[in-house]
């Protein structure tokens, strides 16, 4: 059993629906996002960039890649990041120092540090807490908590909460676009590989910083649109 | 009061109404206890937590089947419920609707009845018994002075829910007071529907997108104002169809098309006459189409401008048709005949181009053209290089998307409220609609032309609820208040104008066009009474005299329906709504019973802990009086899932206009909750109708499709030095992280926007004024103004400002963004007066604006992290 993430990069709409979930069902704290959607190249979302002559607006959204060769993992100095038996990249709380090697070590710029900020949001009484309220361990290692302990470093955790159910990632199930595909690597007959095979729509497939040689287990689906839309009158005041 | 009120007077009442259903079921033990609380759903839970199924359904279209855990009394995240038994459907749900729990619990959430205070003038929290007793004693004056009809109610989209917002609109129609048509005052209804189909609207269920294989997108952000439907585009594209967007920004539905048409603002009806013209040209028409459902080969009198009746005509007697249809003629190889309206599909070879002088019953003698004869002259003007000219498409772009329109089937144009929302939205509409005739697309499955704006659509007889026994019902078009009365008016306004207000599911004094008009005459006193339903603390909420706090739509029983896909959902109750907050059902019903004791028997007997209970057995009797689209389906159904409404073509998916073009049936088809004869006289044909002789559309030279430039006949018509002093079109368009002004607050939302309200240039115009992104700016005409961060986008055309809507202006400087608007009346809005399918409309980007400095990079942080 090996969990891979697939991001149909042709269907998603850039909505962030999946980085919204993700905050919502993992208690991430103000200021802390597990999963974001970039629009590559521009400072603003519904802001267009000249490519080629042309405009795009590719989104790209970027949580944990979920590396085999993760460098996370590696530079950890206490063994808080380790991989599970299903592939996950995960951070035991109660052993992570807070040192924030991993996240000089990680070429993806997706693990946050926790500074202690506020848990929840004001309510009408006191404080109101969003996201999955128990803790979960595995074996032992404290892997999530809705109650975040100061100075950890925090990411992606395939939604382990969900995963070790036998669900599915939040982002996963709530991409109202159906771009985000999770299952088993290793079974031929699940979500993932039937995707990857392009039985459901034919895709070319490629990995973020092959340069790293992360190997990731996130794969994106490269959009299909080109930046071949014509310019309008720029420069032009507009005659009407 | 209501305590007084004996069950059995309520059954006497209801069953001379077709409330019996709900009368004698009410309140009896076994349906107590069928209802799953939210206490007993708690207890259920345990200390594990429970998902319950409910509905998201705010004034978005989207209705997304969603499921929410609840743990300890609280809702602590959401998911899509993705049981749709058409699987394409799932999962629905976005990221506003998916963390509403953070509103539901959060900081802004009405816990108690609010009551302004006569000495100080602040609002104090109140008792239910004293909020409703000063709102009744409000009313009551208020009516007593101006008028019972000078209380104009308004109620948001009320396909969201029937049951709740049902209840007010059932008070509304036993007072008398005179209800909104919100489908036009949020500009939302698009007027060409009714002028040219006869209807409100009709649209494809969004699974029917994955079926066209040429869709032509105009004015319509799909990818981000329909995010749980946008899918079935990329379904398209997937299963080998072709996605065209027309919009002068290079928005996200032009990432995800396979082709962006960049085209000026507000030329896409340019556009559209010069496709049609190459179309007729070039003989890639569906001449049988035209023939058979439209108005084209009737005969016009040239020399008056109107259609020949054939009583007229020697030699003819009109065809025998009820009142709200007219018998005209047409010809068959040069013969004249009369044409039967209650029938369409049988005239396939009338001539569709021809030229005649018919002798008249009256001695004289007209010289009479078919429509498509005046259609194809009309449409003259329109060559490519014009077009070109005009919208900025290269000509043979035009000819190349014009012949792939024409010939790949079946074809499916989008055309939204960002293109329909202009003075002559209308005429764009009509061109569009031209495409979708000429083609022969309309009554195909994936084919046609649809508009997705607000969730409008009643689609099912909800008499049984929204109408009393002791019936009291008005409405009024509520655009006059603010532009006066105009000799061509002729919808219902209230004698001494709109003096009270109430107001629910909206949030009138931040969010609509009239924001600034209604802050000012509740600050004059010209409106003295503000009554408002609300579940946060709005701006509307400060303005009000008496505000009831709601069930948000984790909290209460509610029925659900929208245009965008054929489920019938339920909203549960799964937490309890928080503090004093109450079911909608219940105020409205002690409401009236404040109001006058007299009415008390048009309600069931309950109190507050009962509203679920009695909002069961509503829900029971509209399923089960709602008609054959509805009464098939059941509570008990519908607790378990979406339940599908019924259709009259086979197949899986509805199919706009089957039964006209299938059957012959004649159009247009039925505009609920209207009756049709009601509606059925604007295509007096009973065709599809692309000539209107009314006299206004006739002195205006719109009898057929035109197009008619931006601005000239508002903004700078009594200007000369407008195009320099307001050079650019202010556009509001839509929000990817709001529902209009719904989820402004919703601390994930702001945090993604740095909390900053922004507006879009052209890098280009932008440089001229010496602006750059990051520079706060103002954006302002004779009217308004607001504040905003500068970002430069290099996709967006020249010559507009955008701003994005829904910020509340607490946000903005306590600026209202839609101070700069003015609900333009255009007069073919005023020919019938219908609410909500023929009115005065509004044309919310119908705004010239400027830009000034404020500070230059004071908001450079918040636009370029």
């Amino acid at each position: 059993m090996k969990y891979g993430m697939i991001i149909d990069l042709d269907r998603c709409i850039g909505c962030r629906t999946c980085a919204v979930v993700c905050k919502n069902h993992n208690a991430e704290p103000e200021g802390i996002w597990w999963n974001r959607v970039f629009a590559s190249g521009a400072p603003n979302y519904a802001t267009a960039v000249a490519v080629d002559g042309g405009m795009r607006s590719e989104f790209l959204p970027v949580s944990c890649q979920q590396c085999e060769n993760a460098p996370c993992e590696t530079a950890c100095p206490t063994g808080a990041t380790y991989t599970d038996e299903n592939g996950v990249v995960l951070v035991d709380y109660d052993s992570c120092i807070g040192c924030r090697y991993c996240m000089v070590a990680c070429p993806y710029n997706v693990r946050q540090f926790n500074w202690q900020k506020p848990q929840g949001i004001p309510a009408t009484e006191g404080t109101y807490s969003y996201g999955y309220p128990f803790e979960v361990r595995q074996d032992g290692k404290l892997v999530y908590t809705p109650d975040r302990p100061e100075g950890v470093v925090e990411k992606c955790t395939f939604c382990v909460q969900y995963t070790s159910e036998g669900g599915d990632p939040a982002c996963c199930v709530a991409c109202p676009a159906n771009a985000r595909i999770f299952g088993d690597i290793d079974d031929p007959d699940s979500a993932y590989s039937q995707y990857m095979k392009g039985l459901v729509s034919p895709k070319e497939p490629y990995t973020l910083g092959d340069e790293y040689h992360t190997d990731p287990k996130v794969v994106y689906m490269r959009s299909s649109r080109k930046a071949d839309a014509r310019v309008g009158s720029e420069g032009e005041v507009t005659e009407r | 009061m209501a305590q007084q009120i004996t069950r059995r007077s309520f059954v006497q009442a209801a069953s001379v109404a077709s409330l019996g259903a709900l009368g004698a079921g009410c309140l009896g033990s076994a349906a107590l206890g069928s209802v799953p609380a939210a206490k007993a759903l708690a207890e259920e839970a345990g200390s594990e937590g429970a998902w319950v199924r409910t509905t998201c359904s705010p004034n978005c279209t989207g209705a997304c089947g969603t499921k929410a855990f609840v743990h300890d009394g609280q809702i602590k995240m959401i998911d899509p419920a993705a049981d749709y038994p058409y699987t394409h459907y799932n999962p629905r749900g976005c990221l506003k609707g998916l963390s509403i729990n953070t509103l539901v619990h959060g900081p802004d959430r009405l816990t108690k009845c609010l009551v302004r205070d006569e000495a100080s003038g602040e609002m104090r929290e109140a008792s239910w018994d004293e909020a409703l007793t000063v709102a009744a004693q409000k009313l009551n004056a208020t009516a007593e002075r101006y008028g019972a009809d000078s209380i104009a109610v308004e109620w948001q989209v009320q396909g969201t829910g029937h049951i709740q917002k049902g209840s007010l609109i059932r008070l509304t129609n036993m007072m008398g007071w005179s209800a909104i048509g919100c489908y036009e005052l949020n500009g939302d209804l698009p007027m060409f529907w009714p002028e040219t189909f006869g209807c409100q609207s009709e649209e494809l269920e969004s699974y029917c997108w994955e079926d066209s294989r040429y869709t032509m997108i105009f004015g319509s952000n799909v990818m981000v104002t329909r995010l749980p439907d946008a899918h079935f585009l990329n379904y398209s594209r997937e299963a080998g169809g072709k996605v065209v967007t027309f919009d002068p920004n290079y928005c996200p539905t032009a990432e995800k098309s396979d082709e962006w048409v960049q085209l000026a603002p507000d030329t896409d009806g340019a556009f559209a006459l010069a496709a049609a013209k190459h179309i007729i040209d070039n003989d890639l028409y569906d001449r049988e189409f035209m023939a058979n459902f439209t108005d084209q080969p009737i005969l016009i009198d040239t020399a008056t401008g109107k259609r020949i009746l054939a009583d007229a005509v020697v030699g003819l007697s009109a065809v025998p048709a009820p009142d709200y249809r007219t018998s005209y003629v047409m010809l068959h190889g040069g013969t004249p005949f009369a044409v039967d309206p209650e029938h369409v599909g049988i005239t396939a070879d009338a001539d569709l181009e021809a030229e005649v002088d018919l002798p008249l019953k009256d001695g004289t003698t007209a010289h009479a053209r078919t429509g498509f004869s005046l259609l194809r002259e009309s449409l003259e003007p329109y060559t490519l290089e014009y077009a070109e000219e005009v919208t900025g498409i290269p000509a043979d772009t035009i000819a190349r998307i014009a012949r792939e329109c024409a010939t790949i089937k079946p074809m499916h144009i989008i055309f939204g409220g960002a293109g329909e929302q202009w003075y002559h939205g209308d005429l764009k509409g009509r061109a569009l609609a031209l495409l979708a005739c000429l083609t022969g697309n309309i009554g195909q499955l994936g084919g046609g032309i649809s508009t997705y704006v607000g969730q409008y659509k009643t689609r099912f007889n909800t008499a049984s609820w929204f109408l009393p026994p002791k019936l009291n019902k008005k409405s009024c078009a509520f655009q006059y208040a603010i532009t006066g009365r105009t000799p061509e008016m002729t919808a219902p306004f209230p004698k001494e104008g709109i003096r009270g207000l109430v107001i629910g599911w909206g949030n009138p004094f931040e969010q609509h066009d009239v924001a600034d008009w209604l802050r000012q005459a509740r600050e004059s006193g010209e409106i003295e009474t503000v009554i408002t339903f609300e579940f946060q603390h709005t701006k509307t909420v400060d303005y009000s005299d008496v505000v009831f706090p709601c069930s948000s739509w984790y909290e209460k029983l509610e029925l659900t329906t929208t245009p965008l896909h054929p489920w019938v959902q339920l909203q549960q109750r799964m937490v309890e709504p928080p503090g004093e907050a109450a079911d909608e059902i219940w105020i409205c019903k002690e409401l009236a019973c404040h109001l006058n004791p007299d009415l008390a028997d048009q309600w069931p007997e309950f109190d507050r802990d009962q509203s679920q209970e009695v909002s069961e057995q509503v829900c029971r009797l509209l399923l089960e009086k709602g008609g054959p689209t509805i009464d098939h389906l059941t509570l008990e159904q519908l607790r378990e899932g979406p339940g599908k409404l019924a259709h009259a073509n086979p197949g899986e998916k509805r199919i706009p206009f089957w039964e006209q073009v299938h059957n012959g049936d004649p159009f247009p088809t039925v505009s609920r909750p209207n009756a049709y004869d009601v509606t059925a006289k604007f295509v007096r044909s009973g065709r599809i109708e692309f000539y209107r002789d009314e006299d206004i559309f006739l002195s205006l030279d719109e009898q057929l499709p035109c197009y008619k430039p931006a601005f000239v006949d508002t903004e700078w018509k009594d200007d000369p030095d407008g195009p320099q002093k307001y050079p650019f079109a202010y556009i509001t368009r839509n929000s990817v992280f709001r529902i209009h002004s719904t989820y402004v607050n919703d601390p994930l939302m702001l945090e993604m926007q740095d909390e900053t309200p922004k507006c879009w240039m052209n890098p280009a115009d932008a440089e001229r004024l010496g602006l750059a992104s990051g520079d706060l700016v103002e954006v302002y005409n004779s009217r308004g103004q607001v504040t905003a961060a500068l970002v430069c986008d290099p996709g967006m055309h020249t010559g507009q400002v955008i701003f994005d809507q829904g910020w509340w202006s607490e946000y903005t400087d306590g600026d209202s963004y839609n101070s700069l608007i003015y609900p333009w009346i255009n007069p073919t809005n005023e020919v019938y007066y219908v609410s909500s399918v023929w009115s005065p409309n509004m044309a919310w980007n119908e705004t010239a604006c400027n830009v000034r400095l404020l500070q230059k990079g004071g908001a450079l942080r918040e636009v370029m992290s």
